[in-house]
């Protein structure tokens, strides 16, 4: 269905009830500052994900871990309206908050093996934007690590072509559980790079991977995620609140599907170890 | 009818002065302390409005510093310190000179009062019943059948009879005895305690919102969101103490929103709970569909909180099945017509505790941004929206909070309309 104008959009919340509202409390795990940090891992509300599953097996998360955005709505689709987000932590303030649609992942990845480590894929795949388009990849720690490992990952891009490799990524040293490995901003690494692992090509977005090589050990474990990045957000200021109308600033409404399993990635301007951010979602249906 | 020009919404203001401002204040509890990440509602605080006491019909049953509304038939029932004083004299009958909601006979009604006795025997009567006579200190519960539409009485058995009554409070009940079935109450802002008035029923204008402001000077009040929200039917008295499915009666159905569309459920602490871990469970009705739309059971595990305090929305926090600040629905579900049955997991160990399950209708968001500077909403410029205010709305906030809201805390604000 969707919004065929904004008299609809606004019917939808007002009179139609079609409107689930939500709030969350995380705190922020790992990571340093220019580090990006998985905020699913933190404690609080929702509960911490641990990516708890077969070691090396493709496994989903279960929609109502995540961010509550009110289970599935079947025909109709269901938007994101509006974020609130704000901190009492000074280290977080200047941070982007990046919300994501979750899809699969692989866990407890050796990061310590120069071995080819493959995945199995028969145990579950991207059961949401299932042609891979604007699929992104991250590796994030599931415990410490040491940090300097080089891998590179294979995967089948959003045409289906297996055997397509990522880009050499290397990791940073924040070496703490919840923290984007290859993520960081060491000016002397060409191979660190934002949230996600870089691939080949022009290629837009993964279906699936096959299987991580680490070239140098790294230490640690970690798991590699595919997500579907949605929509971003700013803190500005420490104890103050920011908001986002995704109608009214910023002209989309990001579609969130059913199933989605919603958390966000979080690039701190400070070490956010023992942080907390807080903050309310509207979603909108129709 | 609306506005149908912004030229319209002046003429209306400023010509027809079709507007009204609510200046608003409200102060945390002493030794009341906010948890952050929590929601808490606003209207069980102190301040301008009053505190609201869900479902109470009696007018001034905290004798809060005299006994106006309540006449005895002779001397000596005087004002003590937020009691009333039976001392001997001539009187013997102590009256109610109005409820917020008059008594319907054939109605059950659940009363509560407390009792500090020196002699004789006090009984509570209500729409013409007499509850029992009694002779003892506490607080004590019963349920009445009114057989007419005469308010609450406490009688003396004798005029030279000494004892001391407070916190009286009389709620519609859904049967006529037990402490399990609580029955939905209608709030609208003239029959409950503690909703401003906004400028009456407009009908057939429509009434919006125009504007809103908080502000606090106290550092925990920031950061944190205010919601303001319409209160629309409260099941008061959930006994906390049972894990006992607990019955819960519709003679009484929502004044406002009547499809349920956009109504959503929330369940607070209404006095301090005990320390047993719990999770919550209802069984509702949701908005109207068309189709079956009973027994509709809420999607995931919800957890309450033990030892919540006053006002805390028990299943909103940081813990793990912690949902704020509404109950989830089951999928797809537009709202909450009416709530069939309450059960918690456990008891939380504390007798004489209980939930209260409001329906609102949640109307606007306001973030508090700074302290001592004012945060202020513009909802025709800055979000083009004019929320409508439905005649009878009871409105009132919700309070997310950021940090450590402290005790004795003023929050202050203003909320304005027009209609037209």
């Amino acid at each position: 269905m969707a919004f065929r104008n904004v008299k609809a959009f606004v019917d939808a919340q007002v009179n139609n009830g079609s409107i689930v509202t939500t709030s969350f409390r995380k705190t922020v795990l790992g990571g340093g500052a220019g580090t990006w940090v998985d905020l699913s891992q933190g404690g609080g509300n929702p509960s911490a994900n641990f990516y708890a599953s077969g070691p090396l097996e493709a496994a989903r998360l279960t929609s109502s871990k995540g961010i509550w955005s009110g289970g599935d709505t079947g025909t109709k689709t269901k938007h994101l309206s509006n974020i609130l987000l704000m901190s009492p932590s000074a280290n977080l303030a200047a941070s982007t908050f990046m919300l994501c649609d979750y899809l699969l992942y692989y866990p407890f990845i050796d990061m310590d093996s120069d071995i080819e480590q493959d995945f199995d894929n028969t145990t579950a795949s991207i059961n949401r934007y299932t042609d891979g388009v604007g699929v992104q990849a991250f590796l994030v720690a599931q415990g410490t690590y040491i940090g300097g490992g080089q891998y590179f990952i294979t995967y089948t891009n959003q045409k289906g072509e297996t055997g397509r490799k990522s880009q050499l990524c290397i990791s940073n040293s924040a070496a703490l559980a919840g923290s984007l490995v290859s993520s960081g901003n060491n000016s002397t690494s060409l191979k660190q790079f934002g949230c996600f692992i870089p691939l080949q090509g022009d290629d837009t977005g993964i279906r699936s991977v096959q299987n991580i090589q680490f070239l140098t050990p790294n230490g640690g474990i970690a798991a590699l995620v595919l997500c579907k990045p949605l929509a971003s957000v700013l803190i500005r200021e420490v104890n103050t609140p920011v908001e986002k109308s995704f109608l009214k600033d910023n002209l989309s409404l990001p579609r969130i599907h059913d199933g989605a399993y919603l958390n966000f990635l979080v690039h701190p301007a400070a070490a956010p170890t023992g942080t907390f951010v807080q903050g309310i979602i509207d979603f909108v249906w129709n | 009818m609306g506005f149908s020009s912004q030229d319209d919404l002046v003429s209306e203001v400023t010509v027809q002065s079709k507007f009204n401002r609510i200046d608003w204040t409200k102060q945390t509890d002493a030794g009341w302390t906010a948890t952050i990440g929590r929601w808490y509602d606003m209207n069980t605080m102190n301040g301008n409005p009053m505190n609201v006491e869900y479902g109470n019909i009696v007018v001034n049953g905290n004798f809060n510093g005299s006994i106006w509304n309540w006449t005895a038939n002779g001397t000596n029932w005087v004002y003590g310190t937020n009691t009333a004083v039976k001392t001997s004299g001539t009187a013997t009958t102590f009256s109610s000179d109005s409820v917020y909601i008059p008594v319907v006979a054939g109605r059950y009604y659940r009363v509560q009062y407390t009792l500090a006795w020196t002699s004789g025997t006090c009984t509570v009567s209500v729409g013409g019943t007499a509850g029992t006579g009694r002779g003892a200190n506490g607080t004590f519960v019963e349920v009445l059948t009114a057989t007419n539409t005469n308010g609450i009485v406490f009688t003396a058995a004798a005029s030279t009879n000494v004892f001391t009554i407070s916190a009286v409070s009389v709620v519609e009940w859904g049967t006529s005895s037990g402490t399990l079935t609580s029955s939905a109450q209608i709030i609208t802002n003239t029959n409950c305690q503690g909703f401003p008035w906004h400028g009456g029923d407009v009908s057939t204008d429509t009434k919006h919102l125009l504007n809103m402001g908080a502000v606090s000077a106290v550092a925990t009040s920031v950061p944190g969101v205010l919601y303001l929200c319409d209160f629309l039917l409260v099941y008061p008295f959930l006994d906390a103490a049972s894990s006992t499915a607990q019955t819960l009666y519709n003679n009484n159905t929502l004044p406002r929103y009547t499809d349920g569309k956009g109504v959503r459920a929330f369940a607070i602490a209404q006095t301090g709970l005990g320390a047993n871990a719990h999770n919550i469970t209802i069984n509702y009705t949701r908005a109207t569909t068309g189709g079956t739309d009973t027994g509709r059971v809420m999607p995931v595990t919800v957890a309450g909180t033990a030892s919540a305090i006053k006002g805390h929305i028990t299943h909103a926090g940081v813990a793990a099945n912690n949902y704020g600040p509404f109950l989830p629905l089951a999928a797809g579900d537009l709202g909450v017509k009416s709530v069939q049955e309450w059960k918690l997991s456990a008891a939380t160990a504390t007798a004489n505790t209980y939930h209260a399950l409001v329906l609102c209708k949640p109307l606007a968001a306001l973030p508090i941004t700074t302290a001592s500077v004012m945060s202020e909403r513009d909802f025709l410029n800055q979000i083009p929206s004019l929320p409508k205010i439905e005649d009878g709305a009871a409105l009132g906030f919700l309070f997310f909070a950021g940090a450590a809201l402290a005790a004795s805390s003023n929050i202050y604000g203003y909320i304005e309309s027009a209609w037209g």
